[in-house]
């Protein structure tokens, strides 16, 4: 007798019909976006785009350009003596660089947190916040390991606090499901 | 429809294999429900707020079920083996009636 509790065969593409075929389409989509790459792809780019406007929303109200002082030779005086649009130019690619630095870091935070997290989860096999917060503590770290330990060390404790504190917000909603659907 | 077209199906069932069968649907159904309830009750706690299965809830689960059915499996070997019958069983009748008796 067949085993029943195996999936039944499959069939090839050409034997399938039109809704079957969309079916299985979509599962493979859903399959793959809910995978871990798929997961941590998925926020790496959402976190590089946040992260341009972002950037471009930091770089207009930027404030740290050199000051004029009147000293010959001064870049920024030299700068308002060129016509408009090179000065534009100039600055049009200095918020180029911000906003690219800034969408780089944020793609980073949202690939690396998801990723990890997701592999967490996947190890664990459990769905608690420690996931969220050794996610965050390896993000964090991770970011800041180019300036040394203790920096590194700040970094994943900032992370994993602020990632914990996120994860438990989004969880106070959740709750044992009600005994019955009639009298709660 | 096809009852008419095809003459074999008037036949008698087969005493044994009815019997056979019915033992193999019953072991089935009973690993069947023995999975759900217990890799539900290690698997899935009580404490969620979306209809989805979230990544650690899959993954446990396809573990679970994964180790069931090898320990089914093996166990199954055993009992065939060395001839387990309900007769070796009957202990169990005894701690069932303890245990509801509340004790």
């Amino acid at each position: 007798m067949q085993n029943p509790f195996l999936p039944p065969p499959k069939k090839s593409l050409q034997e399938m019909t039109q809704e079957e075929q969309a079916e299985q389409g979509a599962q493979q989509i859903m399959a793959v976006i809910s995978s871990c790459p798929g997961k941590a792809i998925m926020s790496g780019v959402s976190g590089y785009v946040l992260g341009g406007f972002f950037g471009i929303f930091m770089a207009s109200m930027a404030y740290d350009t050199p000051v004029g002082t009147g000293i010959q030779n001064n870049p920024l005086s030299q700068m308002q003596d060129l016509p408009l649009k090179q000065q534009m130019k100039i600055q049009f690619k200095d918020m180029l660089a911000r906003t690219y630095s800034s969408a780089k870091n944020f793609g980073y935070i949202g690939m690396i947190f998801a990723g990890v997290e997701c592999g967490v989860e996947s190890f664990r096999a459990k769905n608690d916040i420690y996931n969220g917060t050794i996610a965050g503590c390896i993000t964090g770290g991770g970011l800041a390991i180019k300036s040394g330990p203790q920096a590194a060390l700040v970094g994943c404790a900032g992370f994993a606090a602020f990632s914990s504190a996120i994860d438990l917000y989004m969880r106070s909603e959740n709750g044992r499901p009600p005994a019955n659907d009639y009298d709660m | 429809m096809s009852m008419f077209l095809n003459q074999q199906s008037l036949q008698t069932v087969d005493e044994t294999k009815l019997q056979y069968a019915e033992i193999q649907y019953d072991a089935m159904k009973s690993t069947l429900n023995t999975i759900f309830a217990q890799c539900s009750q290690k698997c899935i706690p009580l404490d969620y707020g979306e209809n989805d299965m979230n990544k650690g809830e899959t993954v446990c689960t396809d573990r679970c079920v994964s180790k069931f059915m090898q320990a089914n499996r093996l166990l199954g070997a055993f009992a065939h083996r060395v001839r387990l019958s309900e007769s070796d069983l009957s202990h169990y009748e005894q701690i069932k009636r303890k245990y509801l008796s509340g004790n």
